[in-house]
Order: structure tokens, then sequence, then C-alpha cells
């Protein structure tokens, strides 16, 4: 899977199943301020990044990501 | 596989694997336990909580879905030595109830675990009244830090 669709499948259900505005969804978006993801909604994003790609987070993961470019960076080195 | 050699029904033995304390405990036995669900039980007294004449309602059945979730990681716990934690809901969706038990029924309630982050633990719930399922909920709870 290449980047463009890892962040392409980020993205779509960031929107769909988060309610994220599309306009809010940039690279340097802050995903607990900007994005507004909340404690509660990562338990959701692992849940939905285990089904979208097959791979499972774990706390630890979490751990130095602030921005949505960090996130897609770690699935897409979890993927590979 | 059931972890548990036999069901934990002793009221001091509940109380060491929730942080509930009377009169809000709404739990009345630990049937099973594996790595990934919990069963638990509760028989409903007129002392039990959420009850009004005679029937158990919504609130008392999402109560006791909820401190089945304590009662999970409680035990996990309560095996390595630790005390239970305190924990509270922080979401529940989905929740469909089909009936309202009365007073002198028994729940069966089964607990499988979806997930656990940070902290937060996402459960899907059963609860059965003589194999009649009469609730489904999903739940998010929250470890207190």
């Amino acid at each position: 899977m290449g980047k463009e669709e890892i962040i392409e499948k980020i993205n779509d259900f960031l929107i769909d199943e988060f309610e994220v505005e599309a306009e809010d969804i940039q690279p340097e978006a802050n995903l607990k301020d900007t994005l507004e993801l909340d404690s509660l909604d990562f338990v959701d994003l692992v849940v939905a990044i285990e089904a979208n790609f097959g791979v499972k987070l774990v706390g630890e993961d979490f751990v130095g990501i602030t921005t949505l470019q960090d996130f897609y960076d770690l699935i897409e080195n979890k993927i590979s | 596989m059931n972890l548990l050699k036999s069901k934990i029904a002793d009221k001091e033995t509940l109380l060491k694997l929730i942080p509930q304390r009377d009169p809000i405990v709404m739990i009345s036995a630990l049937t099973s336990y594996t790595e990934n669900a919990v069963v638990s039980e509760l028989e409903i007294s007129n002392e039990t909580l959420f009850v009004k004449e005679e029937e158990l309602k919504e609130p008392g059945l999402i109560e006791h879905m909820a401190q089945t979730v304590a009662l999970y990681t409680g035990y996990h716990f309560y095996i390595n030595n630790m005390q239970a934690p305190e924990g509270y809901i922080g979401a529940i969706k989905g929740v469909e109830i089909n009936k309202l038990p009365k007073v002198g029924d028994t729940l069966v309630t089964e607990v499988n675990i979806l997930q656990e982050i940070m902290g937060v633990t996402l459960v899907k719930g059963v609860t059965r009244l003589n194999d009649e399922v009469i609730m489904t909920a999903q739940m998010k709870t929250v470890l207190k830090k």
C-alpha cells in the first residue's frame, strides 16, 4: 500500500467516523487540539486502524505523535 | 478458556475486585473470566439500586454492565496483587434494552473486551435474563488517573 493510499484511507475515516471537518485535515494539524480527538476517540482510532490496515497499535505507539503527519508516518512504518 | 476455578459469589471477595461499595454494588457473582471476556451475575432484590415498582430501571442495567467491566479490570489487578482501580463510564453507544427485569430475577452479563489502550477500555456487552437477550451496548470505560 502506497503512502498516498494510506493518507487517503486515514482521512476518509477521520471524516466519516470521527466527524472531523475536511478543511481541518492538514498534515501539520494537531490531533488533539485541531482535530479535537480526545482519549476516548483514540481507542476508536486504534479499532479503525486495525480494521483498515490490519495493524494493532498500543499506547506506546502514540508517544511523540502530535500531528496528523506524525500519525501518517506511524501507520506507514507499522505497515512496512 | 475460563480462568476461574469456580464462581466467585462471596461478597467480601467481590468487594476486592470492584471499587464500588454499597449501596451501589450491582454485581452478585463473577462466573467466568478469560483473557478478553468476563461474565457476571446480578440477583435483583428490592434493595438493588434503581429498582422501582419491582422493576430494575434502565440506569440499573447500564450500571450493572459498567460494573461488569470494572470486574474484568479489577480481577486482572487482583490476581496481580493490586487494588481494584476506580474508573467511570466514558461513553455508551448502541444501547438496546428490550425488557426490564424484575425483583427476583438473575441477570447474566457477558462483556467482551474489544480494545484497551491508554486506560480506556472499549467493550461490547450483552445482558441476558433466562437466556433471553434483554440489553446490548457498546461502552468505553476510563480508569481514574
